[in-house]
């Protein structure tokens, strides 16, 4: 046993260095973590939000302001389930928390995650809540085509706040270059490739501009599916039939396949097709809103927007954010009063000036506010308009209940196809066979729920 | 002193000697609880963190699960499903070929750098490329697959455009189903070789002047120098590294996952993206089968490489 000068041993000082780290630990337990259970008076309501630079907590802080002043017994928490890895990833980590129990009352499910929740009862509809409450605030402002959004079978599940569709972008600068106007909003698709031909430019050999830089992910084909007069990935009203062998989708492949290799003019790769367009590596490019928060940091004005060009069928794609309540909720009635206080117009233009997505109300729409947020306010109406005309159809993307199989499955043969290693048609059995291998192990019940 | 005396003489004297053994063992004793106490948040943890969900994920491959629903016993049918299915056979693969591209690849080029790094140059000349190459060490593998993923596109990529301006046909880097399993391990060797170097120099600074002295007395050249002392003297850096860097690929994900998401179709894809693939698709059973089968194969591998090292290792006191 050594010992120092001042008379402490190595043993003694190991125990206090125990003793003191002990403490330590204790100390650093949250009081609240030790507190007794609170007052059963109080309501705590716990909401889900993806964490993302364009959507978080903070932007509710508002709305929870207003909230807790009309309830004061009532305090709202937040839970992130992470969303950086796409919807995907947060439709996983939102399962896992209802799996471990959280009682979570209510949260965020985008457009691509509703059918999931609906199949495996995690949401409740808002169908007796709606009954007994004010809706006129709501169904007068938003757009018809949009409110039905959420609905199966006959039950409201979500009450959409805000969207995003799908657009083609396309560099005013570039536009100029060539002599070109902005094109006709009911563009065709032969219109549009002789657009993507003409702003293709050369350099010698290499090509220095692209007419057309895309991405294929669901949401990025489903336009070009829907305008060509088919339902999307999947048909049937619980989408249970895999729709890859119809002539219709194996044409619109056919053609992302030809943009590439037959023309030219579209390159071979499909990440970050916005930031293309600010480059001017593209003369066009694909997205909803979303670039526009980029842009505007990036001071990037050269841009206008344009309908979805089509072959017949004017159909406009969305992917709706809607609120439900979570079949987990302890309080699903003070939820639901959430809910109606952050569904009101003066909440969503928060979130839609905060954000990137497009309102669902047609009065916050034609806000300037709003518009103002685009160097052409008049032509950003054209987000709003796209689901507000009674000559275009809005469709969501294709969301069946397995749609993180729909996702994967894409991804595999898409990316095989306009690799040049596997012919359209084969890809595309391929796909077909895999999704309904998928459809088949389906639980019998699910049919009844769409 | 009587008999008496002596004898109360001893048994004073071995109740003083039976107190100190008292109190050496109950010191002993002391010492143990204290050892025990001390640990036990580590043992804690590794049990609750570790070795709990270790034996829980081990449990479920025998389940079928999605998380929602209450687990359902299915016996091996997820092992005879992972058996059946092509895919799996295809990462397997890919996941195969890293391992051997990238630890040999890594080795190899780490070995070099750090020879020449050891060499005669001067002092700071040294301090700066052992900086530049650790570097990379340094950030997110994600951030550095993000970058890699702009630089490599075949298109609008800056490596094409200047393999251009040299007369080089545009190279599908993360597009080909050729290319991607390449571009997947230079990325990745890029990214880690810093470390391995900065090992293999401290071995090489570790080997005695005299040895190559020595060598060069009896004529041995650079290359019989360098097989005959310098890997025989780093055989346990390079066991190490070669153990580490095995069970690393073997779990390679970060990577591809960001570079080429597998594609195109699974010619990039590793058995961890496969296994991240079902749990995704909330087939958590599945996933945990092939959790399962990939902890049996890093098992055996690392126990085989330790058998094996008794013949090529050579430790300092061997």
């Amino acid at each position: 046993m050594s010992k120092n000068k001042q008379g402490i041993s190595r043993r003694d000082f190991l125990k206090s260095t125990g003793i003191a780290s002990s403490a330590m630990l204790l100390a650093s337990i949250p009081a609240t973590a030790l507190a007794q259970s609170p007052d059963q008076e109080n309501i705590e309501i716990v909401y889900v939000v993806p964490e993302s630079t364009t959507s978080s907590s903070k932007l509710f802080d508002p709305v929870v302001e207003r909230f807790t002043a009309e309830h004061p017994n009532v305090s709202v928490r937040f839970v992130a389930a992470d969303n950086s890895g796409g919807w995907g990833a947060y439709f996983d980590s939102l399962v896992v928390l209802l799996a471990s129990g959280e009682p979570i009352d209510m949260g965020k499910i985008p457009s691509e995650g509703h059918r999931l929740a609906v199949a495996r009862d995690l949401i409740v509809p808002f169908d007796p809540y709606m009954d007994v409450s004010d809706m006129s605030f709501y169904f007068d402002d938003v757009a018809p085509q949009l409110a039905e959004q959420v609905k199966f079978a006959g039950l409201t599940y979500g009450l959409p706040y805000d969207f995003n569709n799908m657009v083609i972008w396309l560099n005013t600068k570039a536009l100029e270059e060539v002599g070109l106007d902005a094109p006709p909003e009911d563009w065709s698709f032969e219109d549009f490739l002789t657009y993507a031909q003409a702003l293709t430019t050369k350099d010698g050999d290499n090509v220095s501009r692209y007419g057309f830089s895309f991405w294929t992910g669901p949401f990025g084909v489903c336009p070009w599916l829907f305008n060509n007069g088919i339902e999307g990935f999947m048909g049937g009203d619980a989408l249970e039939i895999p729709l890859m062998n119809d002539p219709a989708f194996v044409e619109v492949y056919q053609m992302l396949y030809d943009f590439i290799y037959t023309h030219g003019v579209s390159p071979r790769t499909d990440s970050n097709v916005t930031a293309t367009l600010e480059s001017g590596t593209a003369g066009m490019t694909m997205a909803g809103r979303w670039p526009v928060v980029g842009y505007l940091d990036a001071e990037f004005e050269d841009y206008t927007i344009q309908y979805w060009p089509n072959n017949g069928a004017r159909v406009t794609e969305v992917g709706t954010g809607a609120w439900p309540i979570f079949s987990a909720s302890q309080n699903p009635d003070m939820a639901w009063q959430f809910e109606l206080a952050a569904l009101n117009q003066e909440s969503v233009k928060h979130f839609v000036l905060a954000g990137a997505n497009i309102p669902a109300y047609k009065s916050v729409a034609e806000d300037p506010d709003y518009l103002n947020t685009h160097p052409d306010p008049e032509n950003a109406r054209i987000f709003f308009d796209s689901i507000n005309r009674d000559d275009i159809q809005v469709k969501t993307v294709s969301s069946p209940p397995e749609f993180n199989e729909l996702d994967s499955i894409q991804a595999r043969w898409t990316s095989l196809i306009l690799a040049d290693e596997i012919s359209v048609e084969e890809g595309l059995a391929s796909f077909q066979e895999e999704m309904e291998a998928v459809v088949a192990s389906r639980p019998a019940e699910w049919a009844d729920k769409f | 002193m009587n008999g008496f005396e002596q004898s109360k003489a001893i048994n004073t004297t071995q109740s003083v000697g039976s107190s100190r053994s008292l109190l050496q063992w109950n010191q002993r004793r002391s010492d143990i609880a204290w050892a025990y106490l001390l640990i036990l948040p580590t043992i804690l943890g590794f049990l609750i963190f570790i070795a709990g969900p270790v034996i829980a994920g081990l449990g479920l491959a025998f389940f079928r699960y999605d998380i929602v629903s209450a687990p359902k016993f299915i016996g091996l049918a997820n092992f005879e499903r992972l058996a059946a299915d092509p895919r799996a056979m295809v990462v397997l693969q890919n996941t195969v070929y890293y391992t051997f591209g990238m630890v040999i690849f890594d080795l190899v080029l780490a070995m070099a750098l750090a020879v020449a790094i050891n060499s005669k140059i001067p002092h700071m000349l040294k301090r700066f490329y052992q900086a530049i190459f650790f570097f990379p060490i340094l950030v997110s593998g994600a951030a550095i697959a993000i970058v890699w993923q702009l630089l490599l596109a075949s298109d609008i990529g800056i490596i094409n455009y200047f393999l251009g301006q040299i007369g080089i046909e545009k190279i599908p880097w993360i597009l080909a189903s050729d290319w991607v399993k390449p571009s997947v391990i230079m990325v990745t060797v890029w990214n880690g070789v810093g470390f391995n170097m900065i090992l293999i120099l401290a071995g090489l600074q570790g080997i005695p002047n005299y040895l190559y002295e020595a060598a060069d007395i009896d004529g041995a050249n650079g290359f019989q120098k360098f097989s005959r002392i310098t890997v025989p003297l780093l055989s346990p850096v390079i066991f190490f590294i070669i153990v580490k860097g095995i069970i690393g690929v073997l779990q390679l994900f970060e990577a591809p996952f960001v570079l080429t998401e597998g594609g195109p179709g699974d010619a990039s894809r590793t058995v961890l993206m496969y296994l991240y693939e079902s749990f995704r698709q909330l087939k958590i059973g599945y996933a945990s089968s092939v959790g399962f089968v990939l902890f049996g194969i890093i098992l055996v591998i690392t126990i085989i490489q330790f058998v094996v090292s008794r013949y090529w290792v050579f430790y300092d006191n061997d």
